[in-house]
């Protein structure tokens, strides 16, 4: 593949606490903005705690997900008082970090989150042949040993796409699990301040000419979610995710193989055609969602070497 | 000696009924599961699915069907005789008023009326194992109920702890009944249900019904030492002093290291900015509650209990 200049990624947004209860984030934020920037930076980055009042409350949201709230029909429609507050809110981001689609939006938004799943690190995106999120991938491959550090797309349009990372012209959602919301775990903090340092640092590098060679990473696309079984009448959950496949995010499912135990005892298993991988294995935030698990393909994607480009 | 005399075999009265409640605290799962799986299996096979009288109770509707920890107020502390004869008005919390429901239904606490054993279920963010948590430890019925379970449950370690509160202070649910104890499975997120955990509770429960039952057909349980843990103390986190808001997390090095030894100079924070805060007292004790979610509002990092034997009797059940 043949090298690829791209436009230098000056202005970057960190963001924390899109679920008020996911910790590593609001904490991180809260550090950043203790520590302000003193102007000697060579990347302008801004710090923003997404949404304060869940944060205080320690909760997922206060009215509706904020993360669901950056379609281009929520980010379009007329707010009012009555509004609900994420609606507002996600309005107001998108002002501040955005405007999603034009090219005012900040380089990159980077979107902080855990999860209750055994995920280890993971950055999840709208794109597939986004050579910047894909280096910044395989660069804290490279430097994080202790932590696995995967690539999950979603193919979804940009005009549909909901998430906050969104906004940006590149963007992902930094996802570290396994950790309970409203828990802060010190591994899980900092996993995630190396994750946010090593994506700076390779920023930073960039910007300064730096060429990064291509090469191959995989990349894991959503294909489907499954929901728990549950009661036709009540709706209620009658059966958890399998001992055999909680904490196997990333491990292969076969047709066949274990994936919900009753509380009776009765084992239920997976009735799909393809092996895939699953992953947010049991995340608690996902159960009013009617999603148990996701399921993902994996491919290799061969990136091409990038460099930015040099105005003259 | 009399000591021994008294300690040889002690007499008790029959457990006639015992209740099984879920759900105290509505996204601890495990709870809620069981009760939902009991009320099921009465259904399917009727009163008699087990060997004893068993009433299922779900405490908090509400907070279950929101799936948050409580509405408006911690139904666990809305026990004492205090709340439970406070009268209610249209601006009484949700919890104290469905505290006052349990009481009739279980209780009424301190009377003869009052059923012979609750097992409240919990959960907790902390790697706690099974943790059988008793008010009093002199309570022969719920000591030797802990013992069979050491013995029988040998997936997980069984610990028992003794908060030994004075009875006229308690709070919690279990307070209610004649004999209650709480069992407490960890470590799983609240808002969420591990089949792995629920496995052990359910098992627990299923061990309690079954020492209920041996015990009331004239089982001798023999008696011996049982290890406890007291509690001792709460330690807050490290916080801004403005702001209330955390400065550090658990350390890596004593996160999940529920009732492992503290000994001076072993690490408890590590700050957001790198530092680290050790533990500075004499005494040798044992932390536990080692970050659990809903202590953090209540400001408690971890607790510390120190380690001790209980002698029990033997116990058989008294013969009308």
């Amino acid at each position: 593949m043949k090298a690829v200049a791209m436009p230098t990624v000056s202005r970057v947004a960190v963001c924390g606490g899109t679920h008020g209860n996911e910790l590593a984030g609001v904490y991180l934020v809260r550090e950043r903005l203790k520590r302000r920037a003193d102007g000697t930076e060579p990347v302008s980055v801004v710090t923003v705690m997404s949404n304060p009042r869940a944060v205080q409350l320690c909760v997922r949201y206060v009215e509706t997900d904020l993360n669901r709230c950056f379609t281009r029909a929520t980010l379009s429609a007329p707010v009012s008082e009555t509004s609900p507050y994420e609606m507002i809110r996600s309005q107001e981001l998108n002002a501040l970090l955005g405007p999603k689609g034009s090219a005012q939006a900040v380089d990159l938004l980077c979107d902080l989150h855990n999860t209750t799943a055994n995920t280890g690190l993971c950055l999840i995106t709208y794109s597939d042949c986004d050579w910047i999120c894909l280096h910044i991938c395989k660069h804290l491959q490279r430097e994080m040993a202790s932590t696995p550090v995967r690539y999950v797309h979603f193919d979804i349009p940009l005009n549909e796409a909901y998430s906050l990372d969104s906004v940006g012209k590149h963007g992902f959602a930094m996802e570290i699990g396994p950790q309970p919301h409203s828990v802060v775990r010190s591994v899980i903090f900092s996993a995630m301040q190396e994750g946010v340092q090593l994506m700076m640092d390779w920023i930073c590098l960039f910007n300064s000419g730096t060429l990064f060679e291509g090469g191959w990473v995989d990349v894991y696309t959503m294909v489907k979610n499954i929901d728990y079984p549950r009661d036709s009448e009540t709706h209620v959950i009658t059966a958890a995710v399998h001992p055999n496949l909680q904490d196997r995010d990333f491990c292969l499912l076969h047709p066949g193989d274990p994936m919900f135990l009753s509380s009776s005892g009765e084992t239920l298993r997976y009735k799909g055609k393809e092996a895939l991988y699953p992953f947010f294995i049991n995340e608690g935030a996902y159960y009013e969602k009617g999603i148990a698990l996701s399921l993902a393909r994996k491919r290799r994607v061969e990136i091409p070497s990038v460099r930015s480009e040099t105005l003259r | 000696t009399i000591r021994e005399k008294a300690m040889a075999l002690l007499f008790l009265p029959a457990l006639a009924r015992m209740a099984v409640c879920g759900g105290t605290h509505g996204n601890e799962l495990s709870g809620v599961y069981v009760v939902q799986e009991m009320e099921r299996q009465r259904k399917e096979k009727g009163e008699g699915v087990w060997p004893i009288p068993v009433t299922t109770v779900l405490s908090n509707p509400r907070a279950v069907k929101e799936c948050r920890r409580y509405i408006d107020t911690d139904m666990n502390r809305c026990f004492s005789r205090d709340t439970l004869s406070s009268p209610i008005t249209d601006s009484s919390p949700y919890e104290v008023r469905r505290a006052q429901e349990l009481n009739n239904l279980l209780g009424l606490k301190g009377s003869t009326d009052a059923i012979d054993l609750i097992c409240d279920l919990h959960n907790t963010t902390s790697n706690m194992g099974l943790t059988l948590i008793l008010c009093t430890s002199s309570d022969w019925v719920t000591l030797h109920i802990c013992k069979y379970l050491q013995t029988k449950i040998t997936k997980v370690p069984v610990r028992v702890l003794v908060l030994d509160f004075p009875i006229s202070d308690a709070y919690s649910l279990e307070s209610v009944s004649k004999h209650g104890f709480t069992l407490e499975v960890g470590p799983q997120p609240h808002g969420v249900v591990r089949a792995d955990i629920y496995i052990i509770m359910k098992e627990a429960v299923d061990l309690t019904i079954d020492w209920i039952h041996k015990f009331n057909s004239g089982t001798v349980f023999e008696g011996g030492d049982v290890e406890a843990f007291k509690f001792i103390k709460s330690v807050d986190y490290p916080r801004d002093p403005e702001t209330r808001t955390l400065t550090a997390a658990i350390h890596p090095q004593l996160q999940d290291k529920d009732f492992c030894l503290l000994k001076r100079g072993d690490p408890l924070f590590l700050s957001f900015s790198g530092e680290t805060v050790n533990y500075e007292e004499e005494e040798t004790l044992h932390p536990f509650f080692i970050n659990e979610a809903a202590y953090y509002e209540k400001g408690i990092a971890f607790q510390l209990a120190k380690k001790m034997m209980l002698t029990i009797p033997a116990v058989r059940v008294q013969k009308d």
